[in-house]
């Protein structure tokens, strides 16, 4: 009896023994991840938000409430720039994936050599910086000397000022975001054509139904996890749209491309109005997190 | 494949079947051209002499081949030193990435600690908060650091990635258990296993992370950008867009700027293509 008893309080403690060495393990592991994200992405995250209810001074902070959101709101540059961002974003990401799906639709019935050569065609550009890519549109809409308008010149069209025109700027820097490849996008929507399993195909296809028809009742809505994951993650990055900007217009001209990033970044690092510019990131957060949510919610309902 | 072939042969006729064929290549390739486009355009424009950048009409084939703006831009500007920074902060920001999100991913998909999901889903919330909300915060820390303008403010904050931690979580989960605890009943402690096995066999996943990182770090800009201020310490993008206040229009030399940062990208992007398609699927992909 005792005997029994003794083991059970054994067999127990090492059973505790064990869950505690292996915990210790593994936050031993986590360590130094934890340490990089807490001291440098999430408290940074938190005193952002902080900064946003303060008037920062080198020498001490005062509180100053909703003064910095009244200070961004009451702004005629920052409805311009959510106004350009939105724009940016509504015409970039739907074009992109748009762009991307009839790509997909195309390639995906081809040889696998042929598949991975176009994919990595389309990819390549997604691999060079940003500023190297806008440095040579740079060239190529060069007003006086660049390619594109020497093209539209033989079709009796332009020049066109693309970047420096109040009227074209923003388009200008729409097309060449479209112009990026959709490398990325095409692979993920190939890789998840290929999991819609052929007995659906078949099964239409007995039916009698047409390319168009598989395509709009079979492919589009199983590829619907898909695209919203596009969506979503194109358009956190898009409203985030800041290095063509920077290196190809400045926001101008007359902040016909300024954007809520780039008035971010120019109201802390030209004009150092830091509790501004965190209002403005708050305000940002807050912006991507609502419309996240709202393509959740509208992905999720066509569903039925 | 059966689609097609069966897409095809819906078309009243084999003539019109080639001709859908036939347009189906013709638009992938004339999207393949565009987007190829203006890389070919940015090499091309490198490697003509000056005088011959603004011919018109413009020379669309090297007619003449020199390195004479490559030659000029690394006379005038410090794109060697900008590299060697590059090449630094990659390196180095890759490595420590590495060894923090390979040991944290092992802890998120084979130990599982008590209450491993709030830190998990705490560092893969991170990713939804746009970066514009520490900048400042960050700037500060680091002025306060006196890490403002050095190697260590443009590697240590960066030493650890969300995508990279979940993307090694995800491979490492699918590795067989059996085995770590065969070689738990042999004594082996959790640092042995993590080291001897868990590692060698999470090779193509730290291939992935390795490559994805290598490319995102050389190409990053808006951090390098607003945490250096001499022009020593930039790293080759925004040297390269500051080289716009100095040559202005000086297209063929602004092109060789370029080229010198796309370079070693398109490079790892040839040797190591297969990696880049199983990074995006294995973080996008359900299965």
């Amino acid at each position: 009896m005792s005997r029994t008893n003794n083991l059970n309080i054994t067999n127990k403690k090492n059973g505790i023994d064990r869950k505690l060495k292996k915990n210790l393990w593994g936050y031993f592991f986590v360590l130094p991840e934890m340490v990089i994200f807490l001291i440098f992405v999430i408290i940074p995250i938190l005193r952002g938000l902080s900064f946003s209810f303060l008037n920062y001074n080198v020498s001490g902070s005062t509180w100053v409430g909703l003064q910095n959101f009244a200070d961004v709101f009451k702004d005629d540059i920052f409805w311009i720039a959510l106004k350009n961002t939105s724009i940016y974003t509504v015409l970039v990401v739907p074009g992109g994936v748009g762009v991307a799906l009839m790509l997909s639709w195309l390639i995906f019935p081809l040889s696998p050599k042929l598949q991975a050569f176009f994919k990595a065609a389309y990819y390549l550009p997604g691999v060079i910086s940003g500023v190297v890519v806008a440095l040579v549109w740079k060239w190529i809409m060069d007003p006086e000397t660049g390619l594109l308008n020497y093209a539209l010149s033989f079709i009796g069209l332009g020049p066109y000022p693309w970047l420096s025109h109040p009227d074209t700027a923003l388009y200008s820097l729409v097309l060449i975001a479209i112009m990026g490849g959709q490398g990325a996008a095409v692979i993920i929507i190939t890789a998840n054509m290929g999991a819609i399993p052929a007995s659906l195909y078949e099964a239409a296809r007995i039916d009698g139904s047409s390319a168009w028809h598989q395509f709009r009742h079979i492919t589009l809505p199983l590829l619907r996890p898909t695209l919203l994951y596009l969506f979503v993650v194109g358009m956190i990055g898009s409203y985030q749209v800041f290095e063509s900007v920077y290196v190809l217009t400045g926001g101008g001209p007359y902040y016909s491309t300024t954007t809520i990033a780039y008035l971010i970044y120019s109201s802390a690092f030209d004009f150092f109005e830091f509790g501004k510019a965190s209002a403005a990131a708050t305000v940002l957060f807050v912006t991507i997190f609502i419309l996240s949510l709202i393509q959740f919610y509208v992905f999720r309902e066509d569903k039925k | 494949m059966m689609n097609t072939s069966n897409r095809l042969q819906r078309s009243p006729g084999i003539a019109l079947a080639a001709m859908a064929k036939i347009a189906v290549y013709a638009l992938l390739t004339a999207w393949a051209l565009a987007i190829l486009f203006p890389i070919y355009w940015m090499f091309l424009t490198s490697l003509k002499p000056g005088s011959m950048v603004l011919d018109v009409p413009p020379q669309l084939i090297p007619l003449k081949v020199t390195l004479q703006n490559f030659k000029e831009i690394f006379d005038t500007a410090p794109v060697a030193r900008w590299f060697l920074n590059s090449v630094i902060v990659t390196v180095a920001v890759t490595s420590g990435a590495l060894i923090s999100d390979s040991m944290a991913g092992y802890t998120y998909s084979l130990i599982k600690p008590t209450g491993y999901r709030i830190f998990f889903f705490m560092i893969l919330g991170c990713m939804m908060i746009p970066d514009q909300i520490r900048i400042v915060p960050l700037f500060i820390m680091l002025k306060d650091l006196n890490w403002y303008n050095t190697y260590a403010g443009l590697i240590v904050p960066f030493m650890g990635s969300a995508i990279g931690m979940f993307l090694m979580r995800q491979y490492m989960s699918t590795l067989p258990i059996e085995l770590m605890e065969a070689a738990k009943v042999e004594g082996c402690n959790e640092f042995k296993i993590f080291t001897r096995i868990v590692l060698p066999l999470s090779k193509p996943v730290i291939a992935v992370v390795a490559i994805t990182s290598f490319v995102g770090n050389w190409n990053g800009f808006l951090w390098p950008l607003i945490l250096t201020s001499s022009t020593d310490m930039r790293t080759l993008p925004v040297g390269i867009a500051s080289l716009q206040v100095q040559f202005v229009t000086n297209y063929g030399i602004m092109m060789a700027g370029a080229a010198i940062a796309a370079i070693p990208v398109i490079l790892i992007f040839f040797m190591f293509q297969k990696y880049f398609a199983k990074g995006i699927t294995l973080g996008a992909v359900k299965e």
